[in-house]
């Protein structure tokens, strides 16, 4: 038995106890298998719809939520009422919950754990008198030392805090003290945040929970002009933006985009937002309403100046004379693109330092930065073909030995018959390169060959046939226009 | 009834935003220029490659390829889309390919999709947008979704923001039995490849060859003239060249192999590997 409710618990019930014991107790128990996996996965959709309180939120599984509410509390009018708003929101969900506020994180933790109330709220400072009456459990400690202390007659955390703490680090190991001090405030925890907080935040909860896609429009609209003069008054831009719609029955809907330039209109986000927009109001579910939209900016980089606000002829202008004037909005397509696709199917191609033709080029998301290297001048010669296949595709040749060109050959079930050849092209591998495959270590031979219906290619010959370690092999490598 | 005719001009064609660049690339070819309506390739329209056959897609897209760096020059983005990866044809032109063209390979931005449904939203979107006026797209298998309507909504938006849109069809849409109707393209070309003159050497047997020649008709031209033109490209000019009407003699194919000899009589070595 894993977890009971509180009539089960009423009739004497309690974990660990196997089931035909239970049975025995409470012949009315009604059991249900147990899913750590999708309780797991609950706890954490409860912690993305937590994220309407603070930011900073936590999932400490199997049961517990921890809420980073610095900042924060203001918003709902004080901390009292945020606890009772979070509460009640709890119990319309079903949940039975216990809630602590205090000044650290095991304060927090022990006392929704094992204090009496089901929501208690501990003044700064005081959390010494709150702690010592309760057990030792309440420390996150290890059950073998727990029970170890429990021997000694240590049994509340006020006899841990009565104890000197050098004999009991020398007999329990560091954690005791250290559990027990970062309970007190006495050394630091880390929280780690489920997400990490973002750079700039802007929230619109609705008066009424809204059924209807226009009123959600409009509040976005809003928010988005809210982060923009958020982010020019800092005069920062963001590469990535998270939108949230958070539905009255604790349903959260994320969406998230990101720029390949630095983000500062709101003109920009709707742009960027529509689309997961449009698909959410495609298959529309408001269920009882939205009562809640975020919208955070994260990844924030100070926005280069830039000259807005030209009169329309001017950029026209403009843009003849450089295509650069033009990268804004270019950029702007392209991210609208990149959301739908993703960013890695958008490419471009980088040149690389290397005669071997499949390693000559790159193709590289256009997120990444410009290339340094320059493109090889081949002075327009056509000696290269349009379409190119990597790897290369063997086929069988008849061909003039030992380095004529071909004179037949079949490819893709196809014959051809030559009637035009010009080669042989030698690109030899690089000498530095030795653990390469077989293909790509070989000298190859180039031939560029027309067939009798003016179909041009592009083959080679990998290996040479004079050479006794080599086995030649041709290959089809590129198609001419 | 001239009133009316601009009326119905003026809504045909929504007003183009004034740009400085001519409204066509001209062939510089006179009896090319003429059959066009404009005098040249128009911009801000869309047109339509089709390959004669299954072997003759890179003749097609190499065609366009050319036109497209006639109408880029050599420094406007070109907005390369191509539907997705394990197909016959690889999706995108190799770049040191394209500097014969003339184009660079730093212009092409490229975006893969993978279905049809989406290669026409990125050019309904791309053609809507006036940073990237030129794209080009191949549809390298059977076409499901473009039809008429697909093709007049890109017509429209191309018209709109003045953004040319080359099209390269699959062979299919050339046989009638295939074809889902007609389509809203301003010209359809139909390419086949062709042998190219031949270059003879002295040291070798067998000729090289030097420009492309393709085939090139006009299929279809709203106030053009539909013909035929066997067309070349000069990689050192970058220009079209019409090919001399008498094609090159028949040149010598070795019958068989076995019998092929050299110029003292000695049998060649010939020797097939696969």
């Amino acid at each position: 038995m894993v977890a009971t409710n509180r009539a089960a618990e009423q009739a004497g019930l309690h974990d660990g106890l196997s089931l035909t014991d239970a049975r025995a107790l409470c012949p009315a128990l009604e059991t249900a298998v147990a899913t750590p996996e999708e309780d797991r996965q609950s706890l954490e959709r409860l912690a993305l719809w937590c994220l309407r309180f603070s930011p900073l939120i936590t999932a400490h599984p199997p049961d517990g939520l921890a809420i980073d509410i610095t900042g924060c509390a203001h918003l709902f009018g004080g901390e009292k009422s945020m606890l009772h708003s979070f509460s009640e929101a709890l119990d319309l969900f079903g949940l039975s919950h216990h809630l602590a506020l205090a000044d650290t994180i095991g304060g927090a933790w022990a006392l929704a754990r094992y204090g009496k109330e089901r929501l208690s709220i501990i003044p700064q400072g005081d959390i010494r008198t709150f702690l010592a009456p309760l057990p030792l459990v309440a420390l996150r400690l290890d059950p073998a030392v727990t029970g170890q202390l429990k021997q000694l007659g240590l049994r509340h955390i006020r006899h841990l805090m009565d104890a000197p703490q050098a004999p009991l680090t020398s007999r329990f190991g560091p954690e005791p003290v250290r559990r027990l001090r970062q309970a007190l405030g006495g050394e630091a925890e880390i929280f780690n945040p489920l997400f990490p907080p973002p750079a700039y935040s802007v929230r619109y909860p609705f008066e009424e929970p809204v059924l209807h896609q226009s009123a959600l429009d409009a509040a976005f609209e809003k928010l988005a002009g809210q982060m923009e003069s958020l982010l020019k008054k800092a005069g920062k831009g963001s590469r990535e933006l998270d939108l949230r719609i958070f539905r009255v029955d604790g349903h959260v809907r994320p969406m998230h985009i990101r720029t390949s330039r630095l983000c500062q209109e709101a003109s920009h986000m709707a742009l960027l937002f529509q689309e997961s927009l449009n698909n959410f109001h495609e298959d529309l579910d408001t269920g009882f309403g939205l009562d809640l939209i975020i919208l955070e900016a994260r990844h924030i980089e100070d926005m280069p100046e830039e000259q807005h606000g030209l009169p329309q002829e001017t950029r026209d202008r403009d843009r003849i004379s450089s295509p650069a004037t033009d990268s804004a909005e270019l950029a702007q397509l392209l991210d609208r693109f990149g959301n739908r696709f993703g960013f890695d199917r958008i490419t471009r191609f980088t040149p690389r330092e290397s005669y071997i033709p499949e390693r000559s080029f790159q193709t590289v998301p256009i997120t990444t930065a410009e290339p340094s290297a320059t493109w090889q001048k081949d002075n327009g010669r056509p000696s290269r073909p349009f379409l190119f296949f990597t790897p290369p595709e063997p086929i069988t040749v008849l061909a003039e030995v030992p380095d004529g060109p071909p004179l037949r050959f079949e490819w893709r079930r196809r014959h051809h018959h030559i009637t035009r050849a010009e080669g042989p092209e030698r690109l030899a591998p690089e000498w530095w390169d030795t653990q390469n495959s077989d293909t790509l270590s070989q000298t190859r031979d180039y031939f560029r060959v027309e067939n009798m219906d003016g179909h041009r290619f592009w083959l080679f010959r990998a290996g040479l046939y004079d050479r006794d370690d080599d086995i030649p092999r041709w290959y089809m490598q590129g198609l001419f226009p | 009834m001239e009133t009316l005719r601009a009326q119905i001009n003026a809504l045909d064609h929504p007003s183009c935003p004034e740009s400085a660049q001519p409204d066509t690339a001209p062939f510089n070819i006179p009896e090319l220029d003429d059959a066009l309506p404009e005098g040249g390739l128009a911009r801000g329209v869309l047109h339509e490659f089709v390959p004669g056959s299954y072997a003759d897609y890179p003749a097609a897209l190499g065609f366009a390829g050319c036109l497209l760096q006639q109408l880029a020059g050599a420094r406007l983005p070109v907005l390369w889309c191509s539907l997705g990866r394990g197909l016959d044809h690889p999706p995108l032109p190799f770049p040191p390919g394209l500097t014969s063209l003339g184009l660079g390979p730093e212009q092409i931005l490229h975006i893969e999709v993978q279905t049809e449904k989406e290669l026409l939203w990125v050019l309904e979107e791309g053609l809507s947008s006036p940073s990237c006026p030129l794209l080009i797209a191949a549809i390298s298998q059977p076409e499901k979704l473009y039809d008429f309507t697909a093709s007049r909504r890109l017509s429209l938006r191309a018209a709109r923001h003045g953004g040319t849109l080359l099209l390269v069809r699959h062979h299919r849409a050339r046989h009638p039995a295939h074809r889902r109707g007609s389509t809203a393209a301003a010209t359809r070309w139909s390419i086949t490849s062709r042998p190219s003159q031949p270059d003879y050497f002295s040291n070798t047997r067998m000729p090289g060859f030097s420009r492309p020649r393709w085939q090139v008709a006009l299929t279809r031209c709203k106030r053009g003239k539909p013909n035929i033109w066997q067309l070349e490209w000069d990689h050192e000019t970058l220009s079209f060249g019409l090919a001399a009407p008498l094609v090159d003699r028949e040149t010598a194919i070795p019958s068989s192999p076995a019998t092929t000899a050299s110029g003292n009589g000695q049998i060649l070595p010939i020797r097939s590997t696969g």
